[in-house]
């Protein structure tokens, strides 16, 4: 179950919280997995190619170091599932494929008014929790986030 | 238009202001601070990040020496509200691009810019006021 935290309401007592993504990637290695390859596909169009290598949008082999802040962030939080990652560098593309491929973690949401992006995933199963919810499709997630708003 | 060559071809079609890029991972943007600061030789450009923000709190004085026409500065959501004043006064001399998402400074005068980026070159393009 990924567990996503508000911003506007987080306490981060207890909790361990990586501000710095770019850091906190720095000595992790990708894993050849279905989540990893969906992550990569989804906000980088890259592909698995070794533990420190992807494949990128042109074909050519980079290293994991050159991929994106909002990618890494995706990857921290599938990997680091004992910590909380801020999502505050995440552009919408990435904290879309979060919500819909991690799994598990823990992740501080920005944006918590802006829906997720369901075109052609209306089907797929997510596993989140806000608020003390849960949430196993996209619309039902997007449902609450816009009551959510309007409470507010 | 500032063109400048590096490993592509990059492609600044932008008018002397404060740009923000669209909220979307993956477009380029590190990238773009990369290959500019491999570029600061050129001395007319100021790429800062994340890590070299910590080491100084104006950069207005080199900015004004070296004649710099272009400054990014890739993950401001990291060190939000630095050099706050450099970049209001700098905003008439220069390009000023932000990697920037979740904060509203700057908001009366920032406008939107996106990056297009092909295997040979790459483009950053206004998409005027925001």
């Amino acid at each position: 179950m990924l567990k996503l935290y508000d911003v506007e309401d987080f306490n981060s007592d207890g909790f361990d919280v990586v501000e710095d993504v770019e850091e906190a990637f720095a000595p992790l290695r990708l894993v050849n997995d279905e989540v990893t390859a969906n992550l990569l596909r989804e906000i980088e169009n890259a592909e698995y190619y070794s533990e420190d290598r992807v494949t990128d949008r042109f074909g050519a082999q980079i290293y994991i170091s050159e991929i994106s802040t909002g990618c890494k962030a995706a990857l921290c939080v599938q990997y680091l599932p004992d910590k909380v990652i801020d999502l505050k560098e995440c552009g919408l593309n990435a904290r879309d494929a979060i919500i819909t491929y991690c799994n598990r973690g823990n992740a501080l949401l920005y944006s918590s008014c802006t829906g997720v992006e369901s075109y052609n995933k209306e089907n797929l199963d997510i596993h989140v929790s806000l608020k003390g919810k849960e949430f196993s499709r996209i619309d039902d997630l997007n449902d609450f986030l816009g009551s959510y708003e309007y409470a507010e | 238009m500032i063109e400048l060559l590096s490993d592509r071809k990059i492609l600044i079609d932008l008018d002397n202001g404060i740009y923000t890029f669209g909220n979307e991972s993956a477009s380029g943007k590190t990238f773009l601070y990369k290959m500019l600061s491999k570029l600061r030789s050129g001395k007319d450009i100021i790429a800062i990040t994340a890590e070299t923000a910590r080491y100084f709190n104006s950069f207005l004085d080199i900015a004004r020496h070296d004649h710099v026409i272009l400054v990014i500065l890739d993950r401001y959501d990291m060190y939000e509200g630095k050099y706050v004043d450099d970049i209001v006064t700098l905003k008439d001399d220069a390009v000023i691009l932000l990697d920037y998402k979740q904060g509203d400074l700057f908001s009366e005068y920032i406008q939107g810019c996106y990056i297009e980026l092909s295997e040979s070159s790459l483009e950053v393009k206004g998409y005027g006021v925001i």
